[in-house]
C-alpha cells in the first residue's frame, strides 16, 4: 500500500488548482462590480496565493532535483 | 410547494368564531410560506465543506489501498475544496437592507428633535482638539443658519446644549465608522494628510469594506467633492432625505458623517456638509464638504497602527504574477541568447526542440515555447489588471 501520486503529479494538480483559484479570486474582485457571492473574498485570495506559492516552491524543488551537480 | 389550505373570499363566513379559525388558518399558511421563502434565501453553510472533506478522505484511503491514480486525484481535490469551503464560508455577512431597517427610526427621531427645537444651522464637525481623545468627535448644530464655530473651552465641558454660540453638541452618527476606517487602514488620520485620505479611501470603500463600487474624492480650494456610486448606504440616505428635511446638512447619515469626521481629523479644521445629492437613478451620491479655514499640511503616517493582511492581497496577486512573468521571460531570453551564441541553434529548434532529459522539461516534456507562453501570459495579465484596477479605483487628484 502506497500513495499512488508522484511528486510530478502533485505539481500538476497544484498548478491547475492555483490557476483556478487565482483566476476566481481576481474575477470576483469588487473592482468588477458586485458579484453577490457570499464568501470571504480576502480569504479566497489568501488561499489562491498560498497554493500559487506552494506550486512555485515545488517547481524549484523539482528543478533542484533534476539538475546534475 | 408547501401544502397550503388557501382560503377563498367566497368561503369566508363572517361568524366571529369562524373568523378566528380563518385567521389562525391564514397565519399557519403565512408561516409555511415564510419558511419556504427562507429555504430559497438561505445562506451557504459549512455542510458542503464537511461533506467534501468526508468523501475526499474516503477516496484518498481507497487510492492508497488499491494504489490507483483516479481516486487519488479525486480525493486530494475533494479534500482540498472541502477545506477551502470551510475556510471561505461567510460568517460575517448580513443583508444590506438591514442597515436601513435598524437605524432609520433613530436617525429620523434625532433629526425631528433637532428640527422641533429650531436648530436651523448646518452641522459643524469639530476637529480632534475639541474632544478629549483623538478617537472622539463632535458635531455642533447652531440655532442660526450662519456657521458659528464654538470655542474649544465651551465644547470640552461635555455639555449637550451650548450657550455661546447657542446650539446643540452631539456625537456624529459616523464616528465609529471613521474609527473603523482608521483601524482597517492602520493609520491615524490626525497624523495623515488629505492626499493620503484621497488615495486610501477608494481602496478601502471598494475593496476593503466593499461598501461602494466606486469612490472619488476631489479637492477644489476649501471644498471637497466626494462621489460614491452603488453604496450600501444609498437607500438609507435617500430614505432619510424623504423623511427629514435638511437631514444631511445638520445630523447627517453615518456614511456622509464618517467622511466629514475623517476630513476634520486630517485637516485639523471644522468641516460642514455643504450639499448632498443623489442621482435620479439612485446610484450615485455627490457630497460637498466645506472646510472652514485653510488646510494645514501634515506629513504621512510614519508608523501604521495595524493593517489587516487581506488589504494587501489583490496587489500581491498582481505583483507575484508580474515578478514571475518577468523572471520567466528574462530566463527564456538568456537561454535563447546562450543557445544562439554557443550552440548556433536556430529559433525554431530552441523554442520547439525537445528537452527530454534536461531539467527544463520537468520530466513531463515541457519545451521553451511553453515557458515563453506562461511568462507572457503572467506578465501581460498582471499589467492589464494593474491598469484595470487604476481605472476602477477612480483615485482622487
Amino acid at each position: 500500500m502506497q500513495f499512488p501520486l508522484s511528486f510530478s503529479d502533485i505539481i500538476l494538480w497544484l498548478a491547475i488548482t492555483a490557476i483556478i483559484l487565482l483566476a476566481t479570486s481576481e474575477l470576483i474582485s469588487p473592482y468588477y462590480g458586485k458579484t453577490n457571492l457570499l464568501i470571504d473574498k480576502n480569504r479566497l485570495r489568501l488561499a489562491a496565493l498560498g497554493v500559487g506559492i506552494v506550486f512555485i516552491v515545488t517547481i524549484l524543488v523539482q528543478i533542484y532535483l533534476m539538475t546534475p551537480f | 410547494m408547501p401544502k397550503t389550505n388557501r382560503v377563498k373570499n367566497s368561503e369566508i363566513n363572517y361568524d366571529p368564531m369562524t373568523l378566528v379559525e380563518t385567521i389562525q388558518q391564514l397565519e399557519t399558511e403565512n408561516e409555511e410560506l415564510r419558511h419556504e421563502l427562507w429555504k430559497h434565501k438561505r445562506k451557504p453553510t459549512g455542510k458542503i465543506g464537511y461533506l467534501l472533506l468526508f468523501f475526499g478522505a474516503i477516496a484518498l484511503v481507497l487510492s492508497i489501498i488499491y494504489t490507483s491514480y483516479v481516486p487519488a486525484f479525486v480525493g486530494i481535490s475533494l479534500t482540498f475544496w472541502g477545506a477551502l469551503f470551510l475556510f471561505i464560508k461567510p460568517t460575517k455577512y448580513v443583508k444590506a437592507h438591514l442597515l436601513e431597517s435598524t437605524a432609520i427610526s433613530t436617525f429620523t427621531n434625532i433629526n425631528r428633535i433637532i428640527a422641533n427645537m429650531n436648530y436651523k444651522g448646518k452641522g459643524i464637525y469639530l476637529p480632534p482638539q475639541y474632544s478629549k481623545g483623538s478617537k472622539d468627535g463632535k458635531v455642533f448644530i447652531p440655532t442660526k443658519e450662519e456657521s458659528t464655530i464654538p470655542p474649544v473651552k465651551e465644547v470640552t465641558q461635555e455639555k449637550l446644549f451650548l450657550e455661546n454660540p447657542k446650539g446643540i453638541c452631539l456625537t456624529p452618527s459616523g464616528l465609529d465608522l471613521t474609527n473603523m476606517f482608521e483601524y482597517e487602514l492602520g493609520a491615524d488620520f490626525t497624523k495623515s494628510s488629505l492626499e493620503y485620505l484621497q488615495n486610501s479611501l477608494p481602496k478601502l470603500f471598494i475593496e476593503g469594506l466593499e461598501i461602494a463600487e466606486t469612490f472619488e474624492m476631489k479637492k477644489r480650494e476649501s471644498t471637497i467633492h466626494v462621489t460614491i456610486s452603488n453604496s450600501i448606504y444609498i437607500d438609507f440616505c435617500s430614505e432619510a432625505k424623504i423623511l427629514t428635511k435638511n437631514a444631511c446638512s445638520s445630523f447627517a447619515c453615518p456614511l456622509c458623517s464618517s467622511i466629514a469626521c475623517a476630513l476634520t481629523r486630517v485637516t485639523g479644521k471644522p468641516v460642514i456638509i455643504k450639499k448632498n445629492s443623489i442621482s435620479a437613478d439612485r446610484k450615485t451620491m455627490h457630497i460637498y464638504y466645506q472646510i472652514l479655514g485653510t488646510i494645514k499640511k501634515v506629513s504621512m503616517p510614519s508608523k501604521p497602527i495595524m493593517r489587516p493582511t487581506g488589504f494587501f492581497l489583490p496587489n500581491l496577486v498582481g505583483l507575484v504574477s508580474a515578478t514571475l512573468g518577468s523572471i520567466i521571460l528574462a530566463w527564456v531570453g538568456w537561454l535563447t541568447w546562450f543557445d544562439i551564441t554557443t550552440w548556433n541553434k536556430d529559433l525554431a529548434l530552441i523554442f520547439f526542440g525537445s528537452r527530454t532529459g534536461e531539467a527544463i522539461s520537468l520530466g513531463i516534456g515541457v519545451r521553451v515555447i511553453h515557458y515563453l507562453i506562461i511568462g507572457s501570459v503572467l506578465f501581460l495579465s498582471s499589467i492589464l489588471l494593474f491598469f484595470r484596477k487604476r481605472k476602477g479605483a477612480h483615485l482622487g487628484d
